[in-house]
């Protein structure tokens, strides 16, 4: 009896001695979630998306790399309507100077590669298992599919955009642009060329505002593309395309339920999408930034950061100069280095007040400008809709239609100077004034670069109060090679189909 | 004489995590308030073990009632299926996953030697010199990593993991100081500088990469010497190395007198800048001054040969008599003297090739000598 006991207790013992760390036997990960159960309900799916969404504004590996907001200042810097002020730090310097996308080493063209790729394998993994999700009503199903379509179309329009040379309408358009994306593939895959990616990203908006037309309306943060952000993709893609027709037949029904905000909410400091014209945006939560960098520790007028204190971001003067003095736009500009109740510039969060290093010059703005002066954080504008009254107005004038133009973006400009007489229009000039328009509306919000290569315009800083100096460059020949991203190394190295780099 | 060998086979699976075979999601990458997540790791399910092939025979003499030995080691260490992060085409969503990374085998021959050339009763001499060759070999990569660089080396099948693949760095341009490198097409090349019969070029974008020599030696080893008389003992222990190259970074920095920007302006200087390019005709290794680091290209100009010598240390110990022990209540006394890297030849002073594998010397600090005296109670 006793020794049966004593036999027992050993075994016992040598059972619990034996057994494995319990952690041993848990076949999946305590952190992180099987792709399995993505498809387990519509929620899950929901989650993924969202992740999606973040991806347009989270940090990748390196402080210039805050998504899609970090693509944007690259694209202004690109341009001539942004004159940097000191040589400041070295973020975004490479792109001012023109060097960063020529190189197929540099951090940026892997960065941009990375991101929109990266957005397009969780876009097209989900796309081939939504329809398998249990318990979905089509209409769910439908709408998160519109969703998921318009961002694959968006992915593969900067992508075209980067690194294939322009579109140019009733031409072939079989230059390469980069790998098109409409299935999940750990394979390489080669390039397409543009023709056929514009077809696809064509084909999947018109899916998308399909879709999308039975969404139910977004809450008072629009990070989610609706069916109206849809058609301002699609404007944005057919004004690209040079395709009139449908540029100003989009914009116009993506502006449709939005109102122009008011010469007060202009002044705000954009950073607060419950703006009554903001179609689209990231809602940037103050523990979603990461310790250095984010949109607005760049291009904000207030946060105290070592980017904004040397480097005050200045608007070209000549672009300055061609508003009307009653224009509100002129006024996120300071014309007296002296004004700091108007212009107090980048606040010393401890004190509250004007910070004393900071660098101080005339045309630095105040467009950007963050609720709290100590966090870095705010909501970014991916679109509004003053950019389709610009669409639509452009538009029209490439069709010949100019007093229609003028009727269109008459609209905007005197609900931005509203002592504006629109006599004083001049219908023979109307295609300057609304490539005004758009630089001074779209200032700072990420579209010069592209707008000049769509437009297949050299790049001309001078009399801009742009300097060889800071910006390396003073001018830059429209078309040729250097309109073009470089496809980074790391991709051609691990894939076969791509050979070749961008000249 | 004895005749022994070994074989065996060794398994390895650290990748850092049991679920390398699935696709996994990450949470917290919230839109706004609303929850996220994003896709974080591409699985593979086809992911095997690393294994290593380790294989030795040896074949160890005696004579004399074992005043002479020697020991000859043939070794191989083959490395399959090894478990490496390989990058992925980016368009995958991303950039990496865990994969067999390919094979490696290294292989060499260690002779040992021992003798007691002299022994008495009250004194002993005893030595024992090592000597080791080793190769490395790469026997299959992955497609992406075929001809890879890798810093200051090029993963190259058939070559070894520790081969240079660098610039040829010729000379300095009698005429204006500049590098020049030999090109890869002497015809075309642009940046074309001729001196006497040869083409060169002063621009690394047309220079040409060479396998510049290996950092692994040709052989290396030990010696270490005892003697004992009566109570006292010395022992003396000597490293050396022949062959293999150091890329010497630490000397390539001090080529340099920094940038004009206000961290790096003036930096201090090896002396081996006095004797650079100053006037048109000087010849000389050594560039001109300049603020430009692309002086400094990585080339051959900076690998050093890594033969040394090091007396690692010296040891000399007094044994307190028996008697004396016995009266005081102890088991054990000793008394010594030890000295550690007494000195290093190597072919560039301050250089000390023992201090890396790779062959790239950085940031290196010189070993102190150490001097301990030293009593040792045993109660």
């Amino acid at each position: 009896m006793n020794k049966k006991f004593l036999y027992i207790v050993f075994a016992l013992l040598l059972i619990s001695l034996g057994s494995c760390k319990k952690s041993y036997l848990d076949t999946t990960p305590s952190d992180q979630i099987k792709s399995e159960k993505i498809f387990d309900n519509i929620n899950n799916v929901r989650v993924n998306l969202n992740g999606v969404y973040r991806m347009l504004y989270m940090q990748y590996s390196g402080q210039e790399e805050d998504g899609q907001a970090s693509m944007m200042i690259v694209f202004d810097f690109l341009g001539e309507d942004i004159v940097h002020t000191a040589t400041g730090t070295s973020y975004f310097r490479g792109s001012y100077r023109w060097a960063d996308h020529r190189s197929e080493t540099n951090a940026l063209p892997l960065f941009a590669y990375r991101m929109y790729y990266r957005i397009l394998a969780n876009v097209n993994i989900l796309l081939a298992g939504i329809d398998t999700v249990p318990n979905a009503t089509p209409t769910e199903i439908n709408n998160v599919r519109g969703e998921l379509l318009a961002l694959r179309a968006f992915s593969h329009f900067m992508l075209v955009q980067l690194f294939g040379q322009r579109f140019q309408k009733g031409e072939a358009n079989d230059q390469l642009g980069a790998p098109l994306m409409t299935f999940y593939s750990e394979a390489p895959q080669p390039r397409a060329t543009v023709a056929k990616m514009y077809e696809s990203i064509n084909e999947d908006l018109n899916k998308a505002i399909g879709l999308l037309a039975s969404a139910p309306a977004r809450g008072i943060y629009r990070t989610h593309i609706d069916k109206s952000v849809a058609h301002g993709l699609k404007a944005r893609v057919a004004l690209t395309q040079q395709d009139w027709t449908l540029a100003i037949l989009h914009a116009k029904e993506a502006r449709a339920a939005y109102t122009l905000m008011s010469n007060s909410a202009y002044l705000d400091g954009f950073t607060d999408m419950k703006n009554s014209e903001w179609m689209w945006g990231a809602h940037q939560l103050t523990e979603q930034l990461p310790t250095y960098g984010s949109f607005y520790a760049y291009m904000s007028s207030n946060f105290n950061s070592a980017h904004t204190r040397p480097n005050p971001k200045l608007i070209n003067v000549l672009l300055y100069n061609s508003l009307t003095l009653t224009d509100v736009r002129r006024r996120l500009f300071c014309d007296d280095v002296n004004d700091f109740v108007n212009f107090p510039g980048v606040i010393n969060a401890s004190t509250g007040q004007p910070e004393p290093q900071q660098v101080r010059r005339r045309l630095m703005h105040k467009k950007f400008v963050v609720a709290d002066p100590a966090v870095s954080g705010g909501d970014i504008p991916f679109m509004r809709a003053a950019e389709m009254y610009l669409i639509e107005a452009e538009a029209l004038v490439e069709d010949g239609r100019l007093q229609e133009a003028l009727d269109v973006i008459k609209v905007l400009a005197m609900n931005r100077d509203t002592s504006l007489d629109p006599v004083n229009i001049d219908i023979n000039d109307i295609k300057s004034y609304i490539d005004v328009q758009r630089r001074i509306e779209l200032w700072g919000e990420g579209f010069r670069f592209l707008d000049l290569k769509r437009k297949n315009q050299e790049l001309d800083r001078s009399g801009t109060g742009a300097t060889t100096e800071l910006g390396q460059y003073l001018t830059r020949a429209a078309g040729g090679i250097w309109w073009q991203f470089k496809i980074p190394r790391r991709e051609i190295q691990a894939n076969p189909f791509i050979n070749e780099n961008n000249p | 004489m004895k005749l022994r060998g070994s074989y065996g086979e060794v398994g390895n699976d650290r990748t850092g995590s049991y679920f390398t075979y699935m696709n996994l999601y990450t949470l917290g990458y919230d839109n706004g308030s609303e929850p996220g997540m994003i896709f974080t790791q591409l699985g593979n399910d086809k992911l095997q073990w690393e294994t290593n092939y380790n294989a030795d025979v040896a074949i160890e003499v005696s004579a004399f009632k074992n005043r002479v030995g020697a020991t000859v080691e043939a070794f191989r260490r083959q490395s399959k299926n090894l478990l490496f992060d390989i990058n992925m085409p980016i368009t995958s969503g991303v950039l990496t996953r865990d994969d067999n990374f390919g094979s490696m085998r290294n292989e060499g021959i260690e002779l040992q030697l021992n003798g007691v050339p002299l022994k008495t009763k009250s004194f002993s001499w005893n030595i024992v010199f090592n000597a080791t060759t080793l190769r490395n070999k790469i026997v299959s990569l992955p497609d992406s990593y075929v001809g890879r660089q890798n810093g200051t080396k090029r993963y190259n099948v058939g070559r070894s993991l520790y081969d240079y693949y660098l610039y040829d760095f010729v000379m300095v341009n009698p005429n204006d100081g500049t590098n020049l490198y030999l090109p890869v097409d002497k015809a075309t090349t642009a940046n074309r500088v001729i001196v006497g019969a040869d083409t060169l070029t002063s621009s690394t974008a047309n220079a040409q990469y060479y396998f510049a020599g290996s950092a692994i030696p040709d052989f290396f080893g030990s010696i270490n010497n005892t003697f004992t008389y009566k109570n006292w003992s010395l022992q003396a222990l000597v490293i050396y190395q022949i062959g293999g190259y150091t890329y010497d970074n630490d000397y390539q920095s001090l080529m340099f007198r920094g940038s004009t920007s206000a961290t790096s302006n003036g930096r201090a200087m090896h002396k081996d800048m006095l004797t650079r390019w100053q006037k048109p005709g000087d010849i000389s290794t050594v560039n001109k001054v300049d603020i430009s680091a692309s002086y400094l290209s990585q080339s051959d100009r900076w690998l050093t040969s890594s033969n040394y010598l090091n007396l690692r240390t010296v040891a000399l110990t007094y044994s307190f008599p028996k008697k004396m022990i016995a009266r005081l209540k102890l088991t054990n006394a000793k008394a010594y003297v030890n000295g550690e890297n007494l000195f290093i030849t190597s072919k560039r002073k301050g250089l000390d090739p023992t201090q890396t594998y790779t062959g790239s010397a950085s940031y290196t600090y010189a070993p102190s000598r150490i001097v301990s005296f030293g009593l040792n109670l045993t109660l």
